[in-house]
């Protein structure tokens, strides 16, 4: 190595030094001096910002705070002989025999939501439409008020409804002339016995309540979209049923899929409607009668008591963890959706 | 008074947004290949004029009209009378360049697929024909697929006026087309009006006095919802025979 | 009369001039048919919510009407749900005691004292995620951080601290909203006067936002006091009102965990009152959206 190389690295290292202190003294020595040099308000101004600091970083800090405890309860289960990753795939829930796999409840939670959200997103999307583009103006502030009422009611509250009323109907309506129906009692869709308490009633009632979610998301979507736009299409001769399907909905496709995404994540998360209405059965479906049992339940239903027993509790926690992470990604989804609507569309 | 000849005829027109009245018994009329100015300062109802035509404020909360608008011997208003049709035949250029968040090509297409051209050659043909028309077709004609939105704005403003002649109607209004523009792509698309002439007939909307100069062959001035004179438009700057016009030429309103 | 007649048979001749006229009132037609479906669940459950709960709250039997509220759970019929709602009441006071001004004081620093860049990107991002994650998971972390790591046990202060993280990011994000909508040059006077920043904060930017601020607390609270699942394993439950901050003592009812142990009881009698706690939940929480739409609309109203 040649002296001038040494010397070079020297003095690079000895510049990153230099600004490195240099940088530590703009950060924390120089505003202590600015402080102490302050006047009376200037101080008032500079204690206040350090005062609000703590509570700006509040939900940064429950975020890591509820990652590093989903974490570390389920470490158990995911470094047990008996657990490990692999609990994901496993079907089979017996804590008694020391058995923890999640799968049932997985896909119980995906099979739910995908009900859910085959029967909230087309007609969630429909609805939203008709406000934004058709509704007659008399008409278009109550009908929006009805659907943030309907976001607002408490989930037990659907819970009780659907247990009371959808559930029974289910029973003793819907699966009798579905099966007893010659055009549909052969799809294996719609076979089997049941008490009403099924895949069908979480589906239906947790599609209920993502409806708001969607029509309110899609219609404020639909409102950015410029009326310039609108009016090019119809001075083009379009009827307004053209405009609203194949240009408005194009132009707030991103605030659309933010509004998709959203519901997903509601759907996933939803804990106590769809725990008093999905039977819980240790299951996989086969048809829409039959009972389920979702990922938000067995935590609900079995935490109270399995907290003394390491492993189980420990299994309770991975599935949160997995939610946590499903809700994640979702929120993640979601703003890349409208990230991409602002780059794409400018707007939204 | 009906002889067909002119393309659109405006008999005792009235209009009014909820209880304040825009338009005060207008009475006019747009020939064939002529440039018609539509000029008066701001908020004098020039825009709402321009959109009773084609019955773009029927979507408007709380418009409502009296007397007719007559295109082809028929009153536009009448009940009963397809306003598709007629917004097919009457083309109209936005103040503000509002290209279809969609491809260049899509933008030129969407017009004739909606009124059922669906053979992919005649399409091609119809992009290719209104771009050259729209003096664009040179300067995209290679990024035909790319989003219609990255363009400048001048030239977004001149896809949107090949937008609109993509349907080739006989009439185009244009909604001071230039006035969101660089004086570069406004004298540009100013060119491009006095080119259409030869086929179209034009009405433009603006607020300033030389553009209507040099552009148009007849024009009107509203002030305040009143047509104060209609006249050629070269008399009607030389010798405006109302005082308000002659503020408004002047500069003294506007 | 015949003019209205006259008016419907043109339009329909309008409507079926053309295929696409016809597409047009078709798909119009169809959509209206789908806002109904949209918001028929509402009345659904309102009519049965309030078919069986309406005797509960508004009637005069025992354990009816003010007694409902008034009492504590008796034997039979008698006695209503005063530990729930007092209960409600009081874990909601001590989640809003705590997460309000923890949100507020978080918009503000990022709003006022912050440029666009990675803190205010870290708060905003982190924010949206917290208010994505499901309630369950709010409790089981409730349960495993504030009840077992903390040994603070299950009641009051578990359950409403878990709320409290429930409510931050509805009244950081709108508190934001609002700060932003306050014009640039309304601070600028401020300061213009020689106000220190603090001050033009305080006196003038928030209180020019307050009600865009009353509109998220108010959706902030309507939201937890909904919440059944945070509280299963933070809070417990309680016959009584609770008398400590600690111990079993401190364990605390609340109206959405009495819903769900009443309705899966098969005592009628529970399921009437399992009604009558649904229905006062559902006019307590609709009361306080409409509130807060009200407050908000006058926001817009005054900003444009």
């Amino acid at each position: 190595m040649s002296k001038e190389e040494i010397q070079a690295i020297d003095h690079s290292e000895s510049e990153s030094e230099v600004s490195f202190i240099h940088r530590l003294k703009n950060r924390i020595v120089d505003p202590f001096d600015d402080f102490l040099n302050a006047d009376r308000s200037g101080k008032t101004d500079k204690a206040g910002k350090v005062f609000l600091l703590v509570p700006a970083f509040a939900s940064t800090l429950i975020i890591i705070l509820i990652l590093a405890f989903l974490l570390f309860e389920s470490t158990p289960i995911l470094t047990s002989p008996v657990g490990g990753p692999g609990i994901i795939v496993n079907p089979t829930w017996d804590p008694n025999r020391n058995l923890y796999g999640i799968a049932i409840f997985v896909v119980g939670s995906l099979l739910c939501t995908t009900i859910a959200i085959g029967i909230a997103v087309p007609v969630g999307i429909g609805g939203a439409i008709f406000l934004s583009e058709f509704c007659p103006m008399r008409l278009r502030q109550p009908i929006k008020m009805i659907t943030e009422m309907m976001a607002a009611i408490p989930s037990i509250v659907y819970g009780l409804w659907a247990y009371i009323v959808l559930v029974p109907y289910i029973k003793n309506v819907l699966a009798p002339s579905l099966q007893n129906n010659p055009l549909t009692g052969w799809i294996p869709l719609f076979q089997g016995d049941t008490n009403g308490l099924s895949l069908l009633a979480g589906g239906v009632i947790l599609a209920i309540m993502l409806l708001p979610t969607v029509v309110t998301i899609t219609t404020d979507a639909l409102q950015t979209v410029p009326t310039s736009l609108r009016e090019a299409s119809l001075a083009l001769g379009a009827t307004q049923s053209e405009t609203a399907r194949k240009i408005v909905i194009s132009a707030a496709l991103p605030g659309v899929g933010a509004a998709i995404v959203l519901a997903l994540g509601r759907a996933v998360g939803e804990t106590m409607a769809v725990l008093m209405v999905t039977g819980n059965s240790l299951q996989i479906p086969y048809t829409l009668f039959d009972p389920t049992y979702v990922m938000t339940s067995i935590i609900t239903n079995q935490l109270g008591y399995a907290f003394v027993f390491p492993l189980w509790r420990s299994a309770l926690f991975a599935v949160g963890l997995v939610l946590m992470i499903m809700s994640v990604c979702f929120t993640l989804t979601a703003k890349l959706f409208i990230r991409w609507g602002m780059k794409t569309r400018g707007y939204i | 008074m009906s002889n067909f000849k002119h393309h659109i005829e405006v008999h005792n027109l009235s209009t009014w947004f909820g209880k304040k009245a825009i338009l005060k018994d207008i009475s006019c009329y747009f020939e064939d290949n002529t440039v018609t100015a539509i000029m008066g300062p701001s908020g004098c109802g020039k825009s709402t004029l321009l959109r009773t035509l084609n019955r773009l404020n029927d979507l408007v909360p709380n418009f409502r009209r009296e007397g007719e608008v007559v295109f082809r011997g028929e009153n536009i208003y009448d009940m009963g009378y397809s306003v598709y049709d007629l917004r097919k035949h009457i083309g109209m250029v936005f103040q503000r360049p509002n290209p279809f968040p969609m491809s260049i090509r899509e933008n030129i297409t969407y017009g004739p697929k909606l009124h059922g051209v669906k053979d992919e050659d005649e399409l091609e043909k119809i992009v290719e024909t209104s771009l050259k028309k729209a003096a664009l077709w040179d300067e995209v004609q290679d990024d035909l697929d790319k989003p219609a939105p990255n363009l400048s704005g001048g030239q977004q403003q001149r896809l949107c006026i090949a937008r609109a002649l993509s349907i080739n109607p006989p009439v185009l209004l244009a909604d001071e087309p230039v006035s969101a523009l660089d004086p570069i792509s406004a004298a540009k698309i100013e060119e491009l009006i006095v080119e259409l002439k030869k086929d179209y007939t034009i009405i433009l909307v603006t607020h300033n006095v030389q553009q209507a100069f040099r552009v148009s062959d007849q024009a009107a001035f509203l002030y305040l919802g009143e047509l104060v004179e209609f006249e050629k438009t070269k008399r009607i700057i030389e010798a405006p025979a109302d005082e308000r016009t002659e503020a408004f030429i002047t500069g003294r309103i506007g | 009369m015949s003019s209205r007649v006259g008016a419907l048979f043109v339009y329909f001749r309008t409507v079926t001039q053309s295929r696409r006229h016809f597409f047009d009132f078709l798909f119009k037609f169809l959509l209206a048919i789908v806002i109904l479906i949209v918001i028929s669940p509402f009345f659904l459950v309102l009519i049965q919510v309030a078919s069986i709960g309406f005797q509960q709250v508004f009637g005069s039997g025992p354990g009816q009407g003010l007694e409902f509220f008034t009492t504590f759970p008796g034997v039979g019929l008698a006695g209503g749900v005063r530990n729930a709602f007092v209960g409600t009441v009081e874990l909601v006071v001590l989640a809003g005691g705590v997460g309000i001004p923890l949100s507020v004081f978080g918009a503000v620093y990022i709003t006022e004292y912050t440029q666009a860049g990675w803190t205010r990107a870290i708060v905003e991002f982190t924010s949206d995620v917290l208010a994505g994650i499901p309630s369950i998971v709010f409790g089981a972390f409730g349960f495993a951080f504030l009840v077992d790591f903390l040994h603070l046990g299950m009641g009051i202060i578990a359950g409403s601290l878990t709320l409290a993280f429930m409510m931050i990011p509805t009244v950081l994000r709108t508190t934001q909203e609002a700060l932003r909508a306050v014009p640039m040059s309304l601070r600028e006077a401020s300061l213009a006067l020689g106000a220190t920043k603090w001050s033009t904060t305080w006196n003038v930017t928030l209180r020019a936002a307050f009600p865009g601020l009353i509109t998220g607390v108010l959706l902030a609270i309507g939201r937890v006091m909904g919440e059944t699942a945070p509280l299963i394993f933070t809070a417990g439950n309680n016959l009584s009102v609770p008398t400590s901050l600690t111990g079993s003592g401190s364990w605390v009812a609340s109206m959405p965990y009495t819903i769900w142990a009443y309705i899966s009881d098969p005592r009628e009698y529970l399921q009437a009152k399992a009604h009558g706690t649904a229905l006062a939940l559902m006019i307590m929480v609709l009361t306080i959206d409409v509130v807060a739409n009200l407050v908000s609309r006058k926001v817009t109203r005054r900003l444009v």
